[in-house]
């Protein structure tokens, strides 16, 4: 499972209710693939991404924002083996 | 009133008074009575004083001149070129590392045509950085934004004497 939190930078203040996406890749490959998931962050503003990476798996987790009031963000890269 | 950017009129009455002084010296009595002139002022002029001098000629010679203490009477500054007002209907859409701006025309041009709009990124303790887009211009992407940095966009139309709107201000928070 990979996890996380979303808040704002200024405050702290945690960021309920965004679509925040998972990228993967086989570790090794320059290009990101074309599909990706989506998760809704709760309350306190975590998400969770259930995944079976077949092989080494490099992941990242895209908040897009498209909003009037936030800009968005990237996480580091993870990989998973 | 008529006049573009710049521009002056001046209007100057002959009288008696003036005409008794100028006796002899060519000026005959139906030439009494008000002229004018309209000057254009360079816009490198603005904010600075000006005089202006009258010179009165027959066959091209000078008869006087306001400059040796002759009267210039009714000068008019007509200038009425304002400031324009900010864009209407400014919004921000903030994105990955990158916000859109957009807005509608300055259509309040304070009378003269709107040349520009002035775009401002701001990251906070940082120097803005100015992009100047063409009067037909209604968006602008700002990319190469940082992750995790909240940012202030602005916004001011420019008319063709070089008068700037008051800014508009939006504001995106950063998120991590």
């Amino acid at each position: 499972m990979l996890s996380g939190v979303l808040t704002r930078t200024d405050t702290g203040v945690a960021l309920a209710g965004r679509s925040v996406t998972l990228h993967s890749r086989k570790h090794g490959v320059t290009a990101w693939s074309t599909t990706v998931k989506t998760a809704t962050t709760d309350s306190t503003g975590h998400y969770k991404f259930t995944v079976t990476p077949s092989g080494s798996t490099d992941y990242y987790v895209e908040y897009l924002a498209n909003s009037s009031t936030a800009l968005g963000t990237g996480s580091s890269t993870v990989t998973v083996s | 009133m008529g006049q573009r950017p710049g521009q002056v009129d001046l209007q100057v009455r002959l009288d008696r008074r003036h005409h008794r002084q100028l006796a002899g010296q060519g000026v005959r009595r139906r030439q009494r009575g008000w002229t004018s002139s309209r000057a254009t002022l360079a816009t490198t002029l603005k904010g600075k004083q000006v005089k202006f001098r009258f010179r009165l000629q027959s066959d091209g010679l000078d008869l006087a001149s306001s400059a040796y203490g002759w009267w210039v009477d009714g000068v008019s500054v007509n200038s009425c070129v304002k400031a324009p007002l900010a864009p209407p209907s400014v919004a921000i859409s903030g994105h990955h590392r990158t916000a859109t701006l957009t807005w509608g025309a300055a259509d309040v041009n304070g009378g003269d045509a709107i040349k520009a709009y002035a775009v401002y990124v701001n990251a906070p303790g940082q120097t803005p950085v100015r992009t100047t887009l063409a009067a037909t211009a209604r968006s602008y992407t700002f990319s190469g934004l940082t992750d995790k940095v909240g940012y202030t966009f602005k916004i001011q139309a420019e008319n063709a004497s070089g008068l700037y709107s008051p800014y508009v201000t939006k504001a995106l928070i950063g998120t991590g």
